[in-house]
């Protein structure tokens, strides 16, 4: 009978045989047919893992645009969105600004020094951020981020309540002193702007803080990255009208030119390439009280400075920027005797970091002075 | 490595203090906050004729005040009634005087004063010293970072292994005696 059968499985024929055939291969081969599946299995098992890495490795730079779906934030996405802005570095300043006015048969110029407490907060602001503003690189998350700026807006740079006045002379009306206060927003962003590592600093202290919630949120590596630095700058010309003192209009042309234009029309200061904060220095002299009827117009120098000419009393005033002159001429030797005290005054408070010598001329003609060679 | 925080969490133990401070090292993450001060000074003084007059001394500081969470080392575990209670860090307080003050910085009334002996600007600078450090102490700053560092630190024990227990972070308000301790003036 097993022959028979054997005969069969050999030799088969119907498709009886043949089934016959199988399970008597199977019945012999079963743990080796296991080893093959067992193989056969973990071979896919690799296959398919290759595939998924050979996938995400494809897709590695990848925006997270998946995680932005409001349904499905992460909780650090969820965070940054939550997050206005960032503070890299306050600034609390306590500054002084100064008003001087020539009263009617004065013989000397009356004063007013304000003192204005002021905070200032220099970050990014969040809320400007773009479409990419985040991207996972590898391991790395990245953000990309708006230009850092001042935060605090011109309104809320000082607390009224801590105002005083520390020195003052003859008597100033609200709108003066309101003008300025107004101008004191002007100083304290000019200090922030003259210290160019305020902006660094700032910086520093915005990627260390995100840096430090990407890490606290798991992310092994973390990148910051900031738009263009001067898009965030805040130069002078950005100012909107009115928000420095209000005889003031700044304007910026296409060339890149800064002019400020005093309120009947004559041009105050000009831009080549001349430094913010001499522009602000210009803007601070202009804002100065003079007599009724004079007009200020600076000029550019033969040298490395600038000339203000006051019509009426004449008077030449000279800015260089290693060394600073001014010089001044009238004919009325008791107009002369005003003016000096008050370019004494002035200058104190115009070069005070550097030290200032005044020239005085008796004639009343235009003198032309190439300051280059003084 | 990676069965680490599974295994954590199977368990029944919870974790030590030194598995926990081990946790938190893992994470080297600092609070900073920078500050600059700026603050002025009014003298008063006759000048040659008699007439009062007033001095303006502007003085400056930068400081920066920074917590490590790196450096949590007084954690208690109670096991038994499954709490922990972890104390922060000490924020440390970098404070930099600018070295602006001259006598070209000083505003003065009386226009012929122009120059100040070595003298008296060094007592200028240590009375705006004072003015500086009373400013920074009303500002509070250590309490912010540790709320800041608290907050993580929350995140960081709802991570798997580490959850089953009750967390209690102090957040410690410094005395001002306490707060001149932290500052290291550079």
């Amino acid at each position: 009978m097993r022959k028979m059968q054997k005969n069969k499985i050999d030799h088969p024929n119907t498709w009886e045989d043949r089934y016959e055939t199988l399970k008597l291969f199977i019945a012999d081969h079963f743990l080796a047919l296991i080893k093959v599946v067992i193989i056969l299995l973990c071979f896919l098992m690799f296959l398919a893992i290759l595939t998924g890495n050979l996938k995400s490795s494809s897709s590695q730079k990848e925006t997270l645009s998946s995680l932005l779906d409001p349904h499905k934030y992460p909780p650090l996405v969820k965070k940054l969105q939550e997050m206005n802005q960032v503070n890299g570095l306050i600034e609390d300043r306590e500054i002084v600004v100064s008003q001087f006015k020539m009263l009617n048969n004065a013989s000397k110029p009356v004063s007013i020094h304000l003192q204005l407490t002021g905070t200032l907060a220099i970050g990014v602001n969040l809320q400007k951020k773009t479409r990419k503003w985040i991207e996972l690189v590898g391991d790395t998350l990245m953000l990309h981020l708006p230009a850092i700026e001042m935060l605090t807006p011109d309104t809320q740079c000082f607390d009224r309540e801590k105002e005083k006045i520390l020195i003052q002379s003859g008597s100033w009306n609200s709108h003066e002193l309101n003008a300025l206060r107004q101008r004191g927003v002007c100083v304290l962003k000019r200090q922030s702007i003259a210290e160019d590592s305020c902006f660094t600093v700032a910086e520093k202290g915005v990627r260390k803080q995100l840096l430090s919630l990407i890490r606290s949120y798991g992310y092994k590596h973390g990148k910051v990255l900031f738009a263009n630095k001067s898009q965030g700058r805040p130069l002078i010309a950005r100012y909107p009208k009115g928000t420095i003192p209000n005889d003031y209009n700044f304007y910026e042309n296409s060339a890149g030119e800064h002019f400020i234009f005093y309120k009947n029309g004559t041009i105050l200061s000009y831009s080549e390439q001349i430094p913010y904060e001499h522009i602000y220095n210009l803007a601070e002299f202009s804002a100065l009280s003079f007599p009724a009827n004079t007009n200020l117009h600076f000029l550019k120098a033969k040298g490395n400075g600038y000339i203000l000419k006051i019509n009426n009393p004449n008077a030449d005033i000279k800015m260089p920027e290693t060394q600073q002159y001014i010089s001044y001429v009238h004919s009325d030797k008791e107009m002369q005797k005003q003016l000096k005290k008050m370019m004494q005054s002035l200058s104190q408070k115009l070069f005070h970091n550097t030290p200032c010598n005044i020239i005085e001329t008796d004639t009343n003609e235009e003198v032309v002075i190439d300051y280059s060679k003084l | 490595m990676l069965l680490l925080p599974l295994l954590l969490s199977c368990r029944e133990e919870p974790p030590s203090a030194e598995e926990i401070a081990r946790h938190i090292a893992q994470h080297p993450i600092t609070y900073t906050e920078t500050y600059i001060i700026s603050r002025n000074i009014i003298k008063e003084y006759k000048d040659k004729e008699g007439h009062s007059s007033k001095a303006i001394i502007p003085l400056k500081a930068k400081f920066t005040a920074q917590l490590n969470l790196k450096e949590t080392r007084q954690i208690v575990v109670n096991k038994e009634e499954k709490m922990v209670w972890i104390n922060l860090p000490k924020p440390e307080i970098a404070l930099q005087f600018s070295e602006q003050t001259t006598s070209n910085s000083i505003y003065c009334s009386d226009v012929s004063r122009s120059n100040f002996f070595e003298t008296e600007l060094d007592t200028y600078k240590n009375e705006g010293r004072a003015i500086i450090l009373k400013a920074i102490l009303t500002k509070d700053i250590p309490l912010k970072l540790q709320k800041d560092a608290a907050m993580t630190l929350a995140t960081l024990m709802g991570e798997p292994g580490f959850k089953q227990l009750n967390y209690t972070i102090e957040v410690k308000k410094y005395r001002e005696k306490d707060l001149l301790k932290l500052i290291v003036e550079k």
